[in-house]
């Protein structure tokens, strides 16, 4: 049990102090956590949307260049075959830098390997020197299967990265609530701790001066001892102590005198 | 007079005792490192602060009258039930402001009803801290307090006045300062008893505690989405349906049947009689069932037997859908969901014991009306009921039924349809969980209002306080 209403004051004020730097605590770990969850939306899913949109566009260019080559445009083909094929090897390496899933590095192994497939069937049909009289039986047999399964792979990295991201922006939003509820809670439990000690300021030090206070005015000597009524043993009784010593000091030496 | 400073130091130690279970929560949540850490961690910090802060400034307490025994009574429930909250909604998800006031209310006075609509997703700590407050909630968190309290003998009768019913009391053959500890004993007995003989039924240990905190506190809370029927284990179905039923009889016969004492629950008349109700209840529903064709005869024993148990012990576990069930068997277990468990056990509602002496009152009146000169009592076990118990009796049955006539008028206000109405009101006032209707056993609570949601938080603890104590304090507070 505490006695000295000093210690009670600079305890309270420590157990204050002490839940304020909870709530900041636990607030910049939720908010931290924010910040991970965007870096990981922005940083990462997104790149790797961005890059499987690349990959599909330039698959899809890729495609058109070998239907140029194969009607007879065979350098307008040939350049776009190559950019594209430029384009989807720089979007797989993109890919590959931000994988944020367990399931990525499987999705992204299998459109290296449809797309490996797809490329080889479309060099090997534009490697020859004229355009082979069964070009589109060619294309039909060797060239369209790996196209649309690259194509599939590709569409299943963006939905994956795309749920992704919708999920860490539910994270995010939960992640926001729980950053600022301790904050709120801190504020309501603040109100209410004042609210205590203030009625414990009442209790124990404004309402023991107030008895002393009317205990002083009604006091005369033939009362003997002060009685203030103060039942703590903190300070004030003490100083009640006190007055009763002096009191009876002040009596005594007046005894004297009188004599 | 109540002294205010009096109150605040024991509610302080009421925040105390429920931080330690926080902290219990925090640390299984990061054991399993989970989301829910800072916001169960954070709780428990603030919890504890604030029950720490009056034990700076104010000294030991002597003495407490019965006033300010049952001010903290009462204040206690609402305060704790209103800490319970914090975790939840700091946590998020579907915690809404009415959800986690609901749930927190829900686990403390063991009503086991629920808004959510996916347990299975809760991270274990935050599981482990809505299985916590079925579990203070059981015995209540004023005993508890006063099992662990080094205070005076002044302090300790004056809380058991408040918290333990006179009614309560009469089936307690020893003094009073030994039935906290009976009711300790036989409440961790009977929880580790269960537990083991369910993680040998093949359940997780972490599901195993959280069921039988759920079935000795007869809370119905579970930690799957299908409740029991997701198991589909008929031995653990038996294992449960008999600590249900254990856990709803008074707690001193239990204590008097494990330390083989004559006086015990296959002696008490009254607790052969409530058994006797079960089995008919059990019967009837299971003929139904079979004459209706929805199950052959073993099934239908088998689902009667769980949920009428469940409802009569106001557990709340379920093994099937009883929204579908025939109109005759939906009324048999509203039946049992208003007479509910019996006095001194961990359930809520009217209990059976009134309803037992009801029956007796009633026949001395109509004895009386044929012989006015005649002398007869109500007794109970051998004991003479006094007049003014037995008038108290009849008024808390006749308040009871107000009670939740009001809140089934105002939830019918709000647009509620009659059955979800009425059953929502007797599963929530008598602490049982689920109702019928779109309140039913396999549905919940998420979809009603956020209005009806805080009415039925109210009612639960107007049905733990015994509602009496409520309006006692009340009157005291106007008359002051």
């Amino acid at each position: 049990m505490i006695r000295s209403l000093q210690n009670k004051m600079v305890l309270s004020l420590f157990l204050l102090i002490l839940m304020l730097l909870a709530a900041a605590v636990i607030s910049t770990l939720e908010f931290r956590k924010i910040g991970e969850s965007v870096d990981r939306v922005l940083t990462n899913n997104y790149r790797s949307i961005e890059a499987a949109k690349k990959m599909t566009d330039a698959l899809e260019r890729e495609n058109s260049g070998l239907l140029l080559w194969m009607i007879g445009d065979r350098d307008a083909g040939l350049d776009t075959i190559l950019s594209s094929h430029t384009i989807i090897r720089n979007a797989i390496r993109e890919a590959k830098k931000n994988i944020t899933e367990a399931d990525a590095p499987r999705l992204i192994s299998n459109i290296t390997e449809a797309y490996g497939h797809y490329h080889a069937s479309v060099l090997a049909i534009t490697g020859n020197e004229w355009i082979p009289e069964d070009a589109k039986e060619q294309y039909d047999r060797e060239a369209q299967e790996p196209f649309f399964r690259a194509k599939k792979a590709v569409n299943k990295l963006m939905m994956l990265n795309q749920e992704q991201t919708y999920r860490q922006s539910c994270s995010i939003q939960e992640s926001s609530r729980r950053a600022m509820m301790p904050a709120f809670v801190s504020i309501v439990v603040a109100v209410l701790f004042s609210l205590l000690l203030y009625y414990f300021i009442r209790l124990y030090f404004i309402r023991p001066v107030q008895h002393l206070t009317e205990s002083i005015r009604e006091y005369y000597p033939e009362k003997g001892r002060l009685d203030a009524g103060i039942v703590s043993r903190d300070e004030f009784k003490s100083l009640e102590e006190e007055m009763n010593k002096l009191i009876s000091r002040l009596l005594h030496k007046r005894e004297q005198n009188n004599e | 007079m109540v002294r205010y400073r009096v109150v605040i130091k024991y509610l302080g130690y009421i925040l105390l005792f429920n931080a330690l279970f926080l902290f219990i929560a925090a640390m299984i949540s990061f054991a399993h490192q989970e989301n829910s850490l800072n916001a169960l961690l954070f709780s428990a910090v603030v919890t504890a602060i604030m029950g720490s802060f009056p034990q700076i400034f104010v000294e030991k307490i002597e003495e407490i009258s019965f006033y300010e025994g049952l001010t903290i009574s009462v204040l206690g429930w609402i305060l704790t039930c209103v800490v319970g909250m914090t975790p939840y909604i700091i946590w998020g998800g579907e915690f809404t402001l009415a959800n986690a006031l609901f749930e927190s209310v829900s686990g403390y006075t063991t009503t086991g009803s629920s808004t959510l609509t996916n347990v299975e997703i809760l991270p274990k700590g935050l599981l482990f801290w809505r299985y916590s407050t079925t579990f203070i909630g059981g015995v209540g968190i004023i005993l508890f307090v006063l099992l662990v309290l080094p205070e005076k003998k002044g302090v300790q009768s004056s809380f058991y006045r408040s918290e333990v019913s006179d009614l309560s009391k009469m089936s307690f053959r020893t003094r009073s300062r030994h039935i906290v500890r009976i009711i300790a004993t036989v409440y961790f007995s009977l929880i580790i008893a269960e537990t083991i003989l369910l993680k040998i039924l093949g359940m997780s240990f972490f599901d195993a505690i959280c069921h039988s905190f759920s079935t000795i506190a007869t809370a119905g809370f579970s930690t799957r989405n299908l409740s029991i029927a997701s198991y589909n284990n008929i031995w653990i179905e038996i294992v449960i349906m008999i600590f249900m039923l254990v856990s709803s009889m008074h707690f001193g016969l239990v204590y008097a049947t494990m330390t083989r004492q004559k006086f015990n629950i296959f002696t008490s008349r009254p607790t052969r009689a409530y058994m006797g109700v079960i089995v008919a209840g059990i019967l009837l529903v299971t003929l139904q069932l079979t004459h209706e064709k929805f199950f052959g005869f073993g099934e239908s024993l088998r689902y009667a037997s769980f949920q009428v148990i469940s409802l009569a012990s106001t557990t709340g576990l379920v093994t099937a859908d009883t929204s579908v069930w025939p109109v005759f068997s939906i009324i048999l277990l509203c039946y049992f969901t208003i007479q509910c468990g019996m006095v001194g056990s961990t359930a809520g509602g009217i209990k059976f014991d009134r309803i037992y002496l009801f029956f007796q009152s009633v026949s001395k009146q109509l004895k009386l009306i044929l012989h006015p000169n005649g002398v007869y009592a109500v007794k109970m076990d051998k004991q003479v009921i006094e007049q003014d118990l037995e008038l108290q009796i009849m008024v808390f049955i006749l308040l009871y039924i107000v009670t939740f006539t009001i809140t089934t008028l105002l939830l019918a206000a709000m647009g509620i349809d009659g059955m979800t109405a009425f059953s929502a009101s007797i599963a929530t006032i008598g602490n049982v969980g689920p109702g019928f209707g779109e309140v039913s056993s396999f549905g919940n609570f998420a979809h009603l209002p956020d209005a009806a949601k805080y009415l039925l938080s109210a009612n639960m603890l107007l049905g733990r306080l015994e509602i009496m104590n409520v309006f006692a304090l009340f009157m005291m507070a106007g008359r002051k």
